[in-house]
């Protein structure tokens, strides 16, 4: 119950750093540029002791229900964002749709029943560890390349560009930095694949069994697989790069957050609870 | 901007024979593209197939719709998955010649000094002024910069060569040779694999022969024989959370090898399997009580069986199974309540020994009761006597031998650490040449180049070039 009430305040501070970016892209204030990011630590250390809190009456990590799930991929995006924004300073003009998404995320966790449930002896694993965790740095990597994705499509088409859109780097640099992230949520997938397969393993006694939630990571896997290829081998930049990207994230959102929900599997059992 | 030229020149009013067109297209780029589509849809398919035996619960019409799309008989992707793969393969083989063709000449032929007529096509190319030491400063201003640099005098001329990640080049060659140790895996674990399933009560042992197994893949062509190691269920463990669900279940057992000597006294659980000479132990997924039953009818004729109760996932609930009686229409529904699974379970609260089971006519959601038995006694229904002879709880474990599967998991390992290498220790080369200007004074001609990610490099490499024009200004 702690942890819940702590989330309305942690969706409280998300809606405010949305405000706020959103306030610095049309002004290009520096104070705000300073209240946003405030706000929005604020609410990542606020949020991880609603984690921390869940995590001590759970027994268990954020990985049951969606109600943990949603709120733990929040998490990572928020933590993902501020860390590359150090990095990158131009990473806080994506700031509204990052923390927007965030605050979204977490409220449709909200939504969900926040029973604690117990793990069962199947989930009872450190491989489980290893794969949520490259889980949630391949969805955290492909939904910022997304962003990247969709403020290239907007940055090319304008002429006369707003402050905060001029300030992005060159379309040119934008794809790059795009293509970057697409190949570290390969590589993060495939971890996940592999830790998943490993898991499996101890506990269904098989490697690979065809549960619709792994067929379908694997066919994300070609997906994204397609882009790398089409990359060296169409030479794909630019439009075609960043609408492929988006769409792509499109399918794995659909692959990962909706069809659990309607398909009884032995993987979805566990994500939907 | 342009990607620096590697291949050799073609000769100009030769014509390209069909072999070589051929050897083109299946050694290129687009086949394998052309390739990955076909795999993606397949294994999509695939998933639209377990979707569909699965059951939808409350899908959209899109969601049905799609699934609808699925072939009836799934071994109808067998071949095409099959064709696909070994056109894959081919390509796969192929291009690794090209690939490492073009890794030995980007590792030779780039990373050497060369005059300004023979820079390749690159990424970013810039002249700049500087005096007589020139050649100096460009090549001690790399070094400071972490970049492997390369020097020759020649004919007045400074040349440098400057890379960094050089080993970055053999990434993709890498990556691609990686499936191949993936196939050969996959083709050791197809001759080698075997699994056979059997169930074990406290205190009995099972002794591994094929013939003892309660089901079994085939014989595998490699390493078939019988390893007569004996396995014995000292104790079961069943422990539930407080609020209900099942915490843990584990067997303590006993490992001899052929000999009958002692080789280990080890807890076997889910996630906890145990390896032992070349094969794999598994705590398998079916658990519970078995009951032996007898079924007479009035002519006298007698029917003996066995009823599996998988154990219950609250404590509290009762553990149900069905059975159809051999030669009838009859379904009888069964309900066993046992004082046996607070023992092994060690719950609390109230403990007895006694067993029964509630016998039930199924039809559907409608059950229609027969009766009670208690542990051995009987029951009469129907012209039927049902005595409950016996119960006993068992585990399920689950042999596995599995000779590819560390190759298999070698090569991802090295696919992985290919990848990052692909991806992100991405080779950088630069030239300069250092040469005496007409006007007087030394110019200095810079190019850079890199594998991938070519606007983010120009970038840096044209915040380089302002520094190292600031160093060459200096006095």
């Amino acid at each position: 119950m702690a942890d819940k009430v702590l989330l309305f305040v942690v969706i409280g501070c998300y809606v405010a750093s949305t405000v706020l970016f959103a306030g610095l892209t049309l002004s290009d204030r520096r104070g705000l540029r300073r209240g946003a990011l405030a706000v929005a630590t604020l609410g990542l250390g606020l949020h991880a002791v609603a984690i921390g809190i869940r995590w001590a009456a759970a027994g268990h990590g954020p990985y049951i229900n969606t109600y943990e799930v949603l709120s733990s991929n929040a998490w990572v995006l928020v933590l993902a964002f501020l860390l590359l924004q150090l990095r990158y300073g131009w990473v806080t003009s994506l700031g509204p749709l990052v923390m927007a998404v965030a605050f979204l995320m977490l409220g449709a966790g909200l939504m969900g029943s926040e029973e604690v449930k117990r793990l069962p002896p199947t989930l009872q694993s450190s491989w489980l560890i290893v794969h949520i965790l490259f889980a949630k740095l391949m969805v955290t990597s492909i939904a910022l390349a997304s962003g990247i994705g969709i403020v290239f499509l907007i940055k090319e088409r304008r002429r006369e560009q707003p402050a905060w859109l001029a300030r992005m780097p060159a379309p040119a640099v934008l794809d790059d930095y795009g293509y970057r992230l697409v190949a570290f949520a390969f590589i993060t997938l495939s971890c996940m694949i592999i830790a998943g397969a490993i898991w499996a393993n101890a506990s269904w006694g098989s490697y690979w069994s065809w549960d619709p939630t792994e067929t379908w990571s694997l066919v994300v896997w070609f997906v994204y697989g397609l882009y790398l290829h089409g990359r060296v081998t169409f030479r794909w930049r630019g439009r075609i790069s960043a609408w492929f990207v988006v769409i792509s994230f499109c399918l794995l959102l659909v692959a990962f957050f909706v069809l659990p929900y309607f398909v009884r599997g032995q993987h979805s059992q566990y994500m939907t609870g | 901007m342009g990607k620096t030229d590697i291949g050799p020149p073609e000769q100009p009013g030769r014509r390209r024979g069909a072999w070589a067109r051929g050897y083109e297209l299946l050694a290129g780029l687009e086949l394998a593209f052309a390739l990955m589509v076909l795999l993606g849809v397949l294994v999509a398919l695939r998933a639209l197939v377990a979707q569909r035996d699965m059951g939808l619960r409350q899908a959209n019409a899109f969601i049905r719709w799609a699934t609808s799309l699925s072939p009836e008989d799934p071994s109808t992707l067998v071949w095409p998955t099959v064709a696909v793969l070994a056109l894959f393969v081919v390509n796969l083989a192929l291009s690794s010649v090209e690939m490492t063709r073009k890794a030995l000449l980007k590792v030779r032929a780039l990373t050497a000094p060369r005059p300004v007529a023979r820079f390749p096509a690159v990424t970013v190319k810039e002249g700049l002024e500087g005096g007589e030491d020139a050649g100096d400063r460009v090549e001690r201003f790399l070094r400071a910069r972490g970049w492997r640099v390369r020097r020759q005098d020649a004919g007045g001329e400074v040349r440098i060569s400057g890379t960094r990640r050089e080993r970055g080049h053999w990434g993709t060659l890498l990556f691609h040779l990686s499936f191949f140790v993936i196939l050969a895996g996959a083709a050791v674990s197809l001759l080698t694999s075997f699994t056979g399933y059997f169930e074990l009560a406290p205190g009995e042992s099972f002794v591994e022969r094929s013939e003892a197994y309660l089901r079994r893949t085939d014989t595998p062509l490699l390493f078939p024989g019988d390893r007569g190691f004996r396995v014995e269920l000292e104790k079961m463990d069943l422990t539930f959370w407080p609020e209900g669900g099942v915490r843990d279940r584990a067997s303590w057992i006993r490992l001899h090898d052929a000999a009958g000597v002692l080789r280990a006294r080890a807890r076997l659980a889910v996630n906890s399997p145990v390896s032992f000479d070349g094969i794999t132990l598994y705590q398998a997924s079916k658990e519970g009580f078995i009951a032996g039953i007898t079924v007479k009818d009035s002519a006298g004729t007698t029917s003996r069986g066995i009823l599996h109760f998988p154990f219950p996932v609250h404590p509290g609930d009762p553990m149900q199974t069905t059975v159809q009686l051999p030669g009838t229409a009859l379904v009888l529904a069964f309900e066993l309540h046992t004082g046996l699974l607070a023992r092994i379970a060690n719950l609390t609260g109230e403990r007895h020994e006694v067993s029964l089971m509630k016998v039930f006519e199924h039809r559907g959601p409608r059950s229609r009761p027969l009766g009670v038995v208690f542990g051995g006694g009987e029951v009469s229904f129907e012209g039927l006597t049902l005595s409950f002879d016996s119960l006993k709880p068992y585990m399920s474990f689950a042999v596995v031998q599995d000779h590819g599967v560390p190759v298999i998991f070698a090569a991802l390992a090295f696919a992985l650490a290919a990848l990052l290498a692909l991806y992100f220790w991405v080779p950088e080369t630069m030239w300069a040449v250092a040469a005496p200007a007409a006007g007087g004074g030394v110019r200095v001609l810079v190019a850079g180049s890199t594998e991938r990610y070519e606007n983010a490099f120009e970038a840096r490499f044209r915040e380089m070039l302002s520094e190292l024009r600031a160093e060459l200004a200096r006095r």
